[in-house]
């Protein structure tokens, strides 16, 4: 049995398209409260430590030195890899489904159909609800990309990938 | 809310909340467990102090107390929509088209509270339901199965016919399927083991052997370490000789009375001494063939074919995601088996293209990289003795280049793609398009010295160790021209199961 696919199809759409500019912001914030959690649950870690062992001060001097600069580094990277997302990220709809390009050190190249589409999640973190964007992640039946998800996006594109993706409707694929 | 006329009949379900005892079996394990112990502790000491120990645990019970506040699902004609979360919000839809069974279940304090567990299913991870809607009142749980089994009706009834033998192993097939088993690196790391040892035993220093002194004396010696090494040699042999004849008992044991039945669209294997083995294999759920050839098969002229079903059913029955269509088979009889198993597809009528050609010299350097490696850790652990393994290791890199080189190819048609490897073991695979999940390419920074790209075809398989379809060293042309041809004909075709 084989289903023609052209009446519903929506209208093809060619241009890539990038993340909202926002989810550096997002990213940013995030990656930094991450660091920030990281670092005073280390340091204050160490001052236990220090308090409780007075005769170890200096082990845990270094090991607080050591958390300081750890924290610096995933601060550094929360710093850095969001722009780089933004930057390397692109996705565009077409006849036969999403395309996702990511990275530019590992690149990779995505593309998923619309007919495998298993099921879809519209997600909304605290922080990127303030500015208004989501994540979108794509369920196939594959075992090793099952899930493919692009965040960062407005919260209405969002929604809109999905009802394009999932517009019309197929038999099982497994 | 623009017309209600064109709602269904049946109406929609929802939006609805759960049940609210479901803040109780929403509890994680542990947390129930640790309540119920807190009460019997309360009930044993009778004091109602040990009850406090019950406000440590308010945090923990605070992510089901939300679920049930925020969690609400919705069903209509086309879609089962569930949305969930405080701080961070969830909507995830499920097709309805796209679920495979609706589960009921009920614990025994569910049935004391008239409530039930709904697990809907659909072809995704094996190990969570997709929508999972942990408790409803039971008429609403069964209101729910209802709808959902009406929307998704057309499904065709498996046929059931009588069972046709495809394969039959005879006891002469196992030995050799035991024969074949590929233990060989073993066998070799044994035999090296030995050499060093024999060599340490008979005093000969491996590496001066080229020496042209020593040489000269152990001539003078009268060849005296001649029959040293040709025990090394018989020791090696046996060893190798008993390895096969344990690989031999193994598989008549295990395979014993190999049988591969088709019965309609259900293929079915049997098999075993002591534990019988039973696996369902439903045709259509096959996603990945693999035709395995190592060396010893091949002088046989066999090959072994497993293939690999989608996640869901390898729970069902005892059958573990891959499974063996023939542990052993003569070559000339594979394209009938795969008729068998993916009817329309012929992998005699394949049409190879190869990876590209610096693919050989790329495989190579990694060969030279991992050489110098182990040359390295001899190094340390026998002193300049080490550099003794430099020709054999450069020959192996060498050779196994070449042959991996060869044997890497793919092909790509309207109904199946495929991709071979392996030098000394061959591996063959082959998707029908239509369970092709998603394609990737992907290109590192390697790759990208090279211009080469990888192109990997996901389907719904289960098996841990496969042979996926997975084609390296693409030259970066033929792997955009891959992604999207494979891409393309998996759309064409619509998945008729």
């Amino acid at each position: 049995m084989t289903i023609d696919t052209t009446p519903s199809e929506p209208a093809p759409e060619t241009a890539w398209r990038q993340l909202d500019p926002e989810s550096v912001k997002v990213g940013r914030l995030g990656g930094f409260i991450a660091a920030a959690i990281v670092g005073s649950v280390s340091l204050l870690g160490c001052a236990i430590m220090w308090l409780t062992e007075p005769a170890s001060a200096w082990l845990a001097l270094s090991l607080a030195g050591g958390a300081v600069v750890f924290t610096c580094f995933v601060a550094w990277l929360a710093w850095v890899m969001p722009e780089r997302r933004f930057r390397y990220t692109r996705y565009r709809l077409d006849h036969l489904g999403l395309l996702v390009h990511r990275g530019r050190l590992f690149h990779s190249e995505l593309g998923v159909l619309r007919s495998r589409i298993q099921y879809s999640d519209v997600t909304q973190g605290p922080v990127q609800r303030a500015f208004g964007l989501a994540t979108l992640s794509i369920h196939t039946a594959g075992a090793q990309h099952g899930e493919i998800s692009l965040s960062g996006i407005r919260i209405d594109e969002a929604r809109r990938l999905r009802t394009e993706l999932t517009g019309w409707q197929s038999d099982d694929v497994v | 809310m623009t017309t209600s006329s064109n709602t269904p009949a049946d109406g929609t379900i929802g939006p609805s909340r759960l049940h609210w005892s479901s803040i109780i079996f929403r509890l994680g394990p542990t947390v129930r467990s640790a309540i119920t112990l807190f009460i019997l502790l309360a009930f044993a000491r009778d004091s109602v102090y040990q009850l406090w120990g019950l406000i440590a645990l308010i945090p923990f019970t605070l992510g089901s107390v939300v679920t049930y506040f925020t969690l609400t699902y919705t069903l209509d004609d086309e879609k089962l929509t569930i949305a969930d979360g405080w701080l961070e919000k969830r909507v995830r839809q499920v097709p309805l088209s796209r679920i495979q069974h609706v589960e009921l279940t009920q614990g025994p304090l569910q049935r004391l509270l008239g409530v039930a567990e709904v697990a809907v299913q659909s072809g995704g991870s094996p190990d969570e339901a997709e929508a999972a809607l942990k408790v409803l009142a039971l008429p609403e749980a069964e209101e729910l199965r209802r709808r959902i089994d009406l929307a998704r009706r057309t499904q065709p009834a498996e046929t059931a016919s009588a069972a046709d033998v495809v394969l039959q192993l005879t006891t002469r097939d196992l030995v050799l399927c035991g024969l074949a088993q590929g233990r060989g690196w073993l066998v070799v790391g044994g035999a090296i083991a030995l050499a060093w040892q024999g060599a340490e035993t008979f005093n000969i220093d491996v590496p001066n052997v080229f020496g042209r002194d020593e040489v000269r004396q152990a001539v003078r010696g009268g060849l005296g370490w001649i029959p040293s090494i040709a025990m090394a040699v018989l020791i090696v042999l046996g060893i190798a000789l008993l390895f096969r004849l344990l690989s031999v008992g193994w598989a008549l044991v295990r395979l014993h009375g190999f049988t591969l039945t088709r019965e309609g669209d259900l293929l079915r294997s049997r098999y075993g001494l002591l534990t019988r083995f039973s696996a369902a294999i439903p045709r259509g759920r096959v996603q990945l063939l693999t035709i395995v050839e190592t060396p010893v098969m091949r002088l046989a002229g066999r090959a072994a074919v497993k293939v690999e079903t989608a996640a869901k059913f390898a729970q069902k029955e005892h059958s573990g995601g891959a499974q063996w269509l023939a542990p052993v088979i003569e070559r000339a009889r594979i394209p009938a088996l795969i008729a068998e198993v993916l009817p329309g597809i012929d992998p005699e009528r394949l049409v190879w293209s190869p990876v590209a050609p610096r693919a050989r010299a790329r495989i190579f350097r990694q060969g030279l990289i991992f050489s110098a490696m182990v040359i390295a850790i001899a190094m340390l652990v026998f002193g300049w003795s080490g550099l003794a393994l430099v020709p054999f290791m450069a020959a192996l890199s060498w050779f196994g280049a070449r042959g991996a080189a060869r044997s890497y190819a793919y092909a790509v048609g309207d109904e199946a793609v495929a991709f071979r490897s392996g030098w000394l073991t061959r591996k063959m695979s082959i998707v029908r398009v239509t369970r092709v999940q998603t394609v990737t390419l992907s290109e590192n920074w390697f790759d990208r010295r090279w211009s080469m790209a990888s192109v990997a075809v996901d389907t719904a398989g289960s098996g841990d160790d496969t042979h996926r379809v997975d084609v390296d060293y693409l030259q970066r042309q033929d792997a955009d021209r891959l992604f999207v041809q494979v891409r393309e004909a998996a759309a064409r075709v619509e998945p008729s199961w």
